[in-house]
């Protein structure tokens, strides 16, 4: 079963006057399995929207059902929160046990689970995300490097077992190499574990490598959504909006203005090259 | 889950006493605290009530938003007042039913308790309401600078003031996103014994520690890396001066403690009212 979105719409400090509505009437499906990209500029209710999927915030009106949980009831709230995963953009917000196994385990215990599946799932969950379980399990959450903070805090939503994976910027504030290993670890739950991840990121680039939809948001708005190739396409309407589109959908685009024929749907270096393959291919023939 | 909470209540009007010095507002409020505890007729005070609610007036702030500040004294309130009421026999009886005795005394310092608290309130959040935390700790620092011959430190007091203050809201909005991070780990926050829940507090307040701690430090390098040693030969960009209103707010403010002080030393309205009303209770005992 999926997550359903049907308009939701949510107003800060609704009835005040600094009532500001952030969400418009959103309509969303995430379905099982599926690596939806979530992107916009700052400002444009990523981080609200998602913090709806868990129940962290209630719609101020509309419906977001989790696996048929309705996130509004209190009771059912719970259940459906079990489902949800959710990793935040900073580890410090999360960190706080005397060492990585205990606060990796914090949120397996309170499933309840028992001693010894809490104890696989911790091991499973630090091996997934590469931290070595001899040198890290008694280490202090606080003495680690940023990255290896990233993995102490993903682990730990991981063990969880979640059945959807919600990303708030995951790679904010890491080197290039640490940005692939974090996006490839991402990519290697959704293979093994089977859950859907929803991923908020600046980087389109990041997002086009691995997921299955984009959807734009824009003024609280969702402003399209599609495959990475119909939204990539519109390379030059997202520039304009203020985000980054892909480098390669950037100098397709800008190799078409140029006067080269090139096909639509262009946003991976790969894809580029290809095309760009066959083009010479092309010429040399006449 | 804190954004509807409002910090540091400046209520941003412009008026004669938003304008005044901050050091000439702090000085007046204790001259006012003064007058509030040397009232002795209960009379008098209306006085005292008149001078706060012409203070008011001339602040343009609305008066609901003064009479707030008694807001989370309504429980304290009554029971200052019943207790005084029951508790002290002096004076007149005027009522009386088995172990119930209500005096002269009673009502009056009853009334007197809970009139000097609501003074003493609403004085003091007049003063917040219309000063900025930053002006007020500015003041502060003035007014405690002669101190510094006997090596008080004021300007070290007044900054740690200005930073605490700064972050408040800072570390509100971290605590939000920390519950947040924890409650989608599966936290439970609500449920348990008083000793579970303070417990279950500790992943949220270890992470806001950590944090503050690491801000405080990156805080502490911001400010050497752009010189910052401490108050000696620091200038400041507004500079507090002394004006003609400053001076006719201390006139006003003298003429009341002299007013209080000669009215309930001449006038001797208090008993001459109990007396005036003593047929009253006496005809019905």
């Amino acid at each position: 079963m999926p997550i359903v979105i049907e308009k939701l719409t949510y107003t800060y400090q609704s009835g005040s006057v600094n009532a500001f509505t952030a969400l418009h009437e959103i309509d969303l499906t995430i379905n099982d399995g599926e690596f939806v990209g979530l992107i916009g500029h700052t400002g444009s209710g990523k981080s609200t929207l998602i913090q709806q999927l868990n129940g962290l915030m209630q719609p101020t009106s509309g419906i977001v059902k989790v696996d048929g949980y309705d996130m509004s009831d209190k009771k059912q709230r719970a259940k459906g929160r079990a489902l949800v995963g959710m990793v935040f953009q900073y580890p410090d917000y999360q960190l706080f046990d005397e060492t990585v196994y205990k606060d990796i385990s914090f949120g397996p215990k309170n499933m309840k689970l028992d001693a010894e599946e809490v104890d696989r799932r911790v091991r499973e969950a630090m091996r997934l995300v590469g931290l070595d379980f001899d040198e890290f399990a008694e280490k202090s959450p606080f003495e680690l490097s940023g990255g290896e903070k990233r993995r102490t805090a993903l682990a730990g939503i991981i063990a969880m077992y979640p059945k959807y994976l919600v990303l708030d910027e995951p790679m904010a504030g890491l080197d290039p190499a640490g940005r692939r290993a974090v996006l490839k670890m991402i990519d290697d739950f959704r293979k093994q574990l089977g859950c859907a991840v929803v991923m908020v990121s600046h980087s389109m680039d990041d997002i086009a490598k691995t997921a299955d939809k984009v959807v734009v948001l824009r003024d609280g708005k969702i402003y399209t959504s599609g495959t990475p190739e119909e939204i990539f396409s519109r390379a030059d309407e997202l520039y304009e909006m203020g985000l980054e589109p892909p480098f390669a959908a950037r100098l397709a685009s800008e190799l078409k203005r140029r006067g080269f024929v090139l096909p639509d749907g262009i946003y991976t270096n790969a894809a580029l090259a290809d095309a760009l393959d066959a083009y010479k291919g092309g010429l040399g023939n006449v | 889950m804190f954004k509807d909470l409002t910090l540091g209540q400046y209520f941003p009007v412009d008026s004669v006493v938003h304008r005044l010095d901050p050091r000439t507002k702090l000085v007046l409020l204790i001259m006012y605290i003064v007058a509030v505890f040397i009232v002795k007729d209960i009379w008098v005070f209306g006085l005292v009530i008149g001078f706060m609610l012409f203070m008011t007036a001339m602040s343009k702030v609305p008066l609901s938003y003064v009479l707030k500040a008694i807001k989370p004294m309504r429980v304290l309130l009554p029971l200052m007042f019943l207790l005084n009421l029951f508790m002290i026999n002096s004076g007149d009886v005027i009522f009386s039913w088995k172990f119930i005795t209500i005096t002269t005394g009673g009502v009056r310092q009853a009334l007197f308790i809970v009139l000097r608290l609501i003074a003493l309130v609403t004085g003091a959040s007049l003063l917040t309401l219309t000063t900025t935390p930053v002006s007020l700790t500015e003041g502060l620092e003035r007014l405690l600078s002669p101190l510094k011959i006997i090596k008080f430190p004021a300007h070290e007091l007044a900054m740690m003031m200005t930073i605490a203050l700064r972050f408040i809201p800072t570390l509100l909005e971290e605590a939000d996103k920390i519950m947040k991070a924890q409650l989608a780990r599966g936290a439970d926050l609500e449920s348990g014994n008083i000793f579970k829940r303070a417990k279950a507090m500790l992943p949220i307040l270890i992470p806001l520690f950590v944090n503050s701690f690491r801000r405080a430090e990156e805080l502490a390098l911001a400010m050497e890396s752009r010189c910052y040693h401490g108050g000696e030969g620091r200038t400041r960009l507004k500079v507090l001066k002394f004006h003609m209103r400053d001076l006719w707010a201390f006139l006003i403010m003298a003429g009341l403690l002299a007013a209080v002080i000669i009215l309930q030393n001449t006038l001797q309205i208090d008993s001459w009212m109990v007396s005036l009303l003593r047929p009253l209770w006496e005809k019905a005992a």
